[in-house]
């Protein structure tokens, strides 16, 4: 969700043909709001095959409402942070459980250093991660119930053969729950941006997670599961629709993983720029 | 199985790394060129943007000999002032061997504020050059003085009254020929002093909102066209001087920098500079084309940095200025340098030619005229941040004359106001200051409510 934001956060700026205005930009905000549903029934097993749920009416849902924010404190430096706040639903094994609450919130800074004319960013990201929730027994979890650290590299590049200002985005992440069971998960992902008009634009994603854990439980709720391995494709349609607004649309889709819920899901995003 | 699955699509992302290094990789192969048989003299000062803030100038000039045989002879690192007076020098006796690299790390110590050219003159077996850079010693220490008429401000309220009586008529008409599926186009016409009609391209995007506006203006007989900005409003502004359908003035060949320089209340930048008041007027009566008018930036280079510079200063509803070379800056000393120079460059070889054909005129006449004029005579008025860009080698507008007029402005304007001078440019600036400046309006823009 968060490499969603800063695709988002990229593609604002490249919306408005204004390289410059990435990172956010000195006294300037960025404020996003998100709503995903996500949704599987189908698991893939240790073997990375696609298994049929043990009973076929099982699943997992969850609705997915965040928050992001991040604010230029200089022209390379900015403060990041992201909240959600989640509905989430399972069937497992004829027992249904449900379960709204906080997430996991995030917060840190975020420095970029760009090239000479503004065509390619390398941002550092580091960020600390706030359960904002407890998990009692007999509930579903809503994440690890742990603290933990974020750092993220980001490589953006604007290059001459994508045209109308087009770009690529790389990025890899480590992330690391300090609690003793928590995993430590990198993160990769790649993004190609088509603008396919002046304000229209289209993404594609493709991101990896692998997460290890001496924990090697399986479950339908993937906040339950420490040990697993994900793929997931992400198509995104952006449009500005007001001189400060932009709207995204996206389809996601887990294609292969390991001990993980094969999830899909549909994404709607707002990203406001003050002033 | 579960690195197949790994390897399989960390393949995808590989690829996609892969494609982009083969196309980055294609676009340098093209860059490259055979360097066999050639001498570059790469000159390099020892200090950002070749501005030097203490005593020590230090430069590192790097001899790089391509040749297949050896290089004898000298080299002579010459410094002299603006006005070409030769103050320091020192001679080089070199042997450089074939295919080898050779360091020269010339020094200079020098007291007085200002810009200075170096010189480096090569005299090699294969091989003879000579090479100009220029350097800033404490630029931001410049003084000059102001030569301000003591009515100037009266002049200017008087120009600025005689404004307000002339009914403006605006015309805003659609461009549909320019206007595009994202943003609308406008001809904007109106009346400016004397009642001379000028007119200018207001963009708007069609994504609906209250947009800043970046006013364009215009360098010396450039005539604006549409600018299609995504967050902004641009309205590229065209002065009565300008090579326009409709204009006054048509005649090409004619530098109307002399027209009737010989008397200051009717030359011609009298009326060029209301007409950016007028401009400015017109965004603020027009707030219902998505105008805001609490966030108006001005912008232009050469003749539009100076316009750039008295607009903000006699207009304060302008909230940020960003000038690139501005001309007519320190008009006593652009005077004295330019004098100096073979061949004397525009305007000052214009004034020369003026004077021969009108010999009951002297300098002195159009230095009292142009005193009124002189962008450095409105940066102390000014009470926006401004953008000052500017190339060192620039023999139009010579950076020792732009810093005499920045450095007039108030202090408390110069804490939010930046300077980027590019050593290899001469009367232009950088893509990357272009791009740049859209950065430093967004966030300038951001406190001016």
């Amino acid at each position: 969700m968060r490499r969603l934001y800063l695709s988002i956060l990229f593609l604002f700026f490249v919306v408005g043909n204004c390289f410059a205005g990435w990172p956010v930009g000195k006294g300037r905000s960025v404020i996003g709001v998100g709503y995903n549903l996500y949704y599987g029934t189908k698991s893939f097993d240790d073997s990375w095959h696609l298994k049929d749920p043990k009973d076929p009416s099982d699943f997992f849902r969850s609705n997915y409402f965040s928050v992001y924010l991040a604010h230029g404190i200089s022209r390379r430096l900015d403060l990041v942070a992201n909240a959600s706040y989640q509905y989430q639903q399972a069937r497992q094994a004829g027992v249904i459980k449900e379960r709204n609450d906080f997430g996991d919130a995030m917060a840190g800074l975020a420095y970029s250093i760009e090239n000479n004319d503004f065509t390619r960013y390398l941002t550092f990201q580091l960020s600390g991660i706030f359960p904002l929730y407890t998990n009692p027994n007999n509930k579903l979890q809503m994440g690890y119930g742990s603290r933990g650290i974020d750092f993220s590299i980001n490589y953006s590049i604007n290059p001459k053969y994508l045209k109308n200002d087009g770009y690529l985005m790389y990025q890899l992440g480590y992330r690391k729950y300090f609690d003793g069971a928590g995993p430590q998960q990198l993160i990769g992902d790649a993004t190609i941006a088509f603008i396919i008009k002046r304000f229209h634009q289209l993404l594609f994603n493709i991101e990896g997670v692998g997460s290890f854990s001496t924990n090697t439980s399986s479950s339908i709720n993937p906040k339950e599961v420490y040990n697993y391995n994900t793929f997931k494709f992400t198509a995104t349609y952006g449009r500005k629709v007001r001189r400060t607004i932009v709207l995204y649309g996206s389809a996601f889709y887990t294609f292969t993983g390991r001990n993980a819920l094969q999830g899909m899901g549909l994404g709607a995003n707002m990203i406001i720029k003050l002033p | 199985m579960k690195m197949k699955g790994i390897r399989k699509y960390g393949l995808i992302i590989l690829t996609l790394l892969y494609f982009q290094a083969y196309c980055q990789e294609k676009e340098d192969s093209k860059k490259s060129k055979t360097e066999e048989n050639t001498f570059k003299i790469i000159i390099k000062a020892k200090q950002k943007e070749s501005l030097f803030k203490h005593n020590k100038v230090k430069y590192l000039i790097k001899l790089v000999n391509n040749y297949n045989e050896q290089q004898d002879g000298y080299i002579i690192v010459e410094v002299k002032t603006d006005r070409g007076k030769s103050i320091l020098g020192t001679r080089y006796d070199v042997s450089i061997p074939p295919k080898t690299t050779y360091y020269l790390k010339p020094k200079f110590n020098l007291k007085d504020p200002g810009f200075y050219d170096l010189w480096v003159t090569a005299e090699l077996t294969s091989y003879d050059d000579t090479i100009r850079n220029v350097f800033g010693f404490k630029p931001k220490e410049i003084k000059t003085s102001p030569h301000k008429p003591a009515d100037f401000n009266d002049f200017w309220a008087t120009a600025l009254k005689e404004l307000s009586t002339v009914n403006p008529a605006y015309s805003v008409k659609l461009d549909s020929a320019q206007t595009t599926s994202s943003h609308k186009v406008y001809l904007v016409t109106m009346k400016s002093l004397g009642g001379v009609v000028v007119h200018g391209w207001l963009t708007v995007p069609k994504v609906w909102g209250f947009y800043p506006v970046l006013v364009g203006l215009p360098g010396y007989k450039v005539v604006l066209k549409p600018l299609y900005g995504d967050d902004f409003i641009t309205f590229q502004f065209n002065i009565r001087a300008s090579k326009a359908k409709g204009d006054p003035i048509q005649d090409k060949e004619w530098d109307y920098t002399l027209f009737n320089i010989d008397n200051k209340d009717n030359y011609i930048y009298r009326g060029a500079y209301m007409d950016c008041i007028r401009a400015i007027d017109f965004l603020c009566n027009n707030k219902d084309l998505g105008i805001d008018t609490s966030r108006i930036a001005v912008s232009g280079g050469s003749q539009g940095g100076a316009l750039a510079f008295v607009t903000a200063g006699l207009d304060h509803r302008v909230k940020a200025c960003i000038a690139d070379n501005p001309i007519y800056c320190d008009m006593h000393n652009l005077i004295e340098i330019s004098e100096r120079r073979v061949p004397i460059e525009w305007p000052i070889n214009r004034y020369k030619e003026y004077l021969h054909q009108s010999p009951h005129y002297s300098m002195k006449t159009i230095l009292n005229t142009m005193d009124y004029y002189d962008p450095q005579n409105f940066t102390p008025m000014i009470q926006c941040p401004v953008l000052l860009g500017l190339g060192l080698l620039d023999k139009l507008a010579p950076p020792a004359t732009i810093f005499a007029a920045y450095n007039k402005l108030s202090d408390d304007v110069k804490r939010n106001s930046e300077t980027y001078s590019f050593f290899h440019l001469a009367h232009e600036v950088t893509t990357r200051h272009r791009k740049f400046q859209n950065q430093w309006l967004l966030e300038k823009l951001v406190f001016t409510k």
